[in-house]
């Protein structure tokens, strides 16, 4: 049913579309960030941190009209829950970007030296399922579809799991030849950068599940970090 | 939906969309019907009022909520066509039945009007009228208990220095929180007030509300408002009413943040109403 005012659904719908927005580019520069990897593709590498400030502008548009939306209709119930999620969502949105961006520059260097360069399947292997996680929590913001949010909720552990294995490999690589120890170091904050969009992709879950039924997620996020170690066994 | 207000399996159905009973409920209503002469205007509303908050009934207009206010300190008895069944418990005791004596329910419930209510006389008069109704006190111990009253409505600095003066050069605001402090001079353990801010400035409606947040501690309190945003700041409890029916009841956070019922949804959003 629509409120009685209708400017009110208009500025709804409009905030609405401006998350979409911020989204879809947000996702846009996730896939070029990846392929700039595995193509060496210095020209895409650079167009995704050119694109890096459209994101952040549209992070504070968002935010600018959230903020006018409370001050002037005072929200409540379903209203207000969209209003403060578009606000979460749009920042983890933001933060996706500057991982991105972060991402593009490492390629930049990488590209750039005289470092040996170690295969990268893994990490464009991550880079796709990490975009295809995103692309799955937007895909179930845009069409209300809680249980389908729940399910990239679910699957952040196998991110976890590929990070994990990304790391012992870059390692193996590192200690084999010296000379590959440059682009490998970078290449481990770039699958960090990864690991930290799969978190944010949950986050983005975490809050739709709030948006859509007013309560919080059930369970504990599923955790899976091998590399710091079970605690437990060493000090036995 | 249907189901929670046709009674047909009792209490435990009709509290569906209501938070769990609170143990120290002060006042309890129990499938009460009202009609005024053949137009049923409640209908089997059962509620619980906790004790110690207040209570802001909200709806659309012409969905019964003054209509319930009214019920509880049985001002419609004034009138031969309107009457109610079911119960309703102040403290246990149900003030419908026929052997509830009516004068002294109306000092123990207080009402307090959207339109204030000062009586011809002065401010002093106004308070000390209530109290010789219902009780014989030597002038010295009358003057300290309009004092007191005074002071509780948060008037008292307002007005010490011209008690003699008529109650009817007083601000809106000022002959608001006059009635209430009428209505507080008789010790009463509820109040009752029926969008009594509605009249007033932004200013003057603060000062109400600030003062009712005080009075909540020692009173049960129950507002009726169409102001959302003021049943949003000054009640801890929000009972919804639709069509004479209650729709949900619960805390302020329930209703404003995550409502139950879509239509306690649409109604504080604002889709309809």
């Amino acid at each position: 049913m629509e409120h009685t005012v209708t400017a009110y659904d208009v500025e709804l719908e409009a905030l609405t579309s401006e998350l979409s927005r911020l989204g879809g580019l947000a996702e846009a520069q996730l896939r070029d960030c990846v392929g700039a990897i595995g193509g060496r593709d210095e020209a895409l590498a650079e167009a995704v941190i050119a694109r890096d400030g459209m994101l952040d502008g549209l992070d504070m548009e968002i935010e600018r009209s959230a903020i006018r939306l409370i001050a002037l209709r005072q929200p409540v119930a379903d209203d207000l829950r969209r209003t403060i999620a578009a606000m979460r969502i749009s920042t983890n949105l933001e933060r996706c970007g500057d991982l991105a961006k972060n991402i593009a520059k490492r390629t930049l260097v990488i590209t750039e030296s005289t470092s040996v360069m170690p295969p990268t399947s893994s990490i464009e292997r991550m880079g796709e399922l990490v975009t295809e996680r995103l692309r799955d929590v937007l895909d179930a913001v845009a069409s209300r579809n809680v249980q389908a949010a729940l399910d990239v909720w679910h699957g952040d552990k196998e991110i976890d799991e590929q990070y994990d294995a990304i790391f012992r490999e870059l390692m193996t690589y590192m200690i084999a030849d010296g000379r590959m120890i440059t682009a490998c170091a970078h290449l481990l904050f770039v699958a960090k950068n990864l690991e930290r969009i799969g978190d944010h992709a949950t986050n983005i879950a975490e809050i739709f599940h709030y948006e859509v039924t007013g309560e919080p997620m059930p369970d504990e996020r599923p955790k899976s970090d091998s590399l710091v170690g079970d605690r437990s066994q060493t000090h036995r | 939906m249907n189901d929670l207000n046709t009674g047909e399996l009792g209490g435990a159905v009709a509290l569906k969309a209501s938070d769990k009973p609170v143990a120290d409920a002060k006042i309890q209503v129990k499938n009460l019907d009202f009609f005024y002469g053949k137009q049923r205007a409640l209908k089997d509303v059962t509620v619980d009022f906790d004790a110690n908050v207040i209570t802001a009934i909200i709806g659309p207009s012409g969905c019964g909520k003054s209509t319930l206010l009214r019920t509880i300190n049985r001002i419609y008895s004034l009138y031969p066509a309107q009457f109610a069944t079911g119960e309703i418990l102040l403290d246990g005791e149900n003030i419908l039945a026929k052997s509830c004596d009516v004068g002294a329910l109306r000092a123990r419930v207080g009402m307090v009007f959207q339109k204030a209510t000062p009586f011809v006389l002065s401010i002093f008069e106004n308070v000390a009228f209530a109290l010789r109704h219902y009780e014989r006190l030597p002038r010295s111990e009358q003057a300290d208990r309009v004092e007191k009253a005074l002071r509780q409505a948060a008037l008292w600095d307002e007005v010490k220095d011209k008690l003699g003066q008529s109650a009817l050069a007083l601000s809106g605001g000022q002959q608001q929180r006059l009635c209430i402090a009428r209505t507080l001079a008789v010790s009463p353990e509820v109040l009752l007030l029926d969008e009594p801010t509605s009249a007033l400035d932004p200013i003057s409606t603060a000062k109400v509300e600030e003062l009712l947040s005080q009075l909540q501690t020692h009173y049960k309190v129950i507002i009726v408002t169409h102001n959302l945003q003021q049943a949003a700041r000054v009640a801890k409890q929000v009972v919804f009413m639709f069509e004479g029916e209650m729709i949900e009841s619960g805390s302020h956070e329930q209703i404003f943040v995550r409502p139950r019922e879509q239509k306690t949804s649409d109604y504080v959003t604002g889709r309809f109403g």
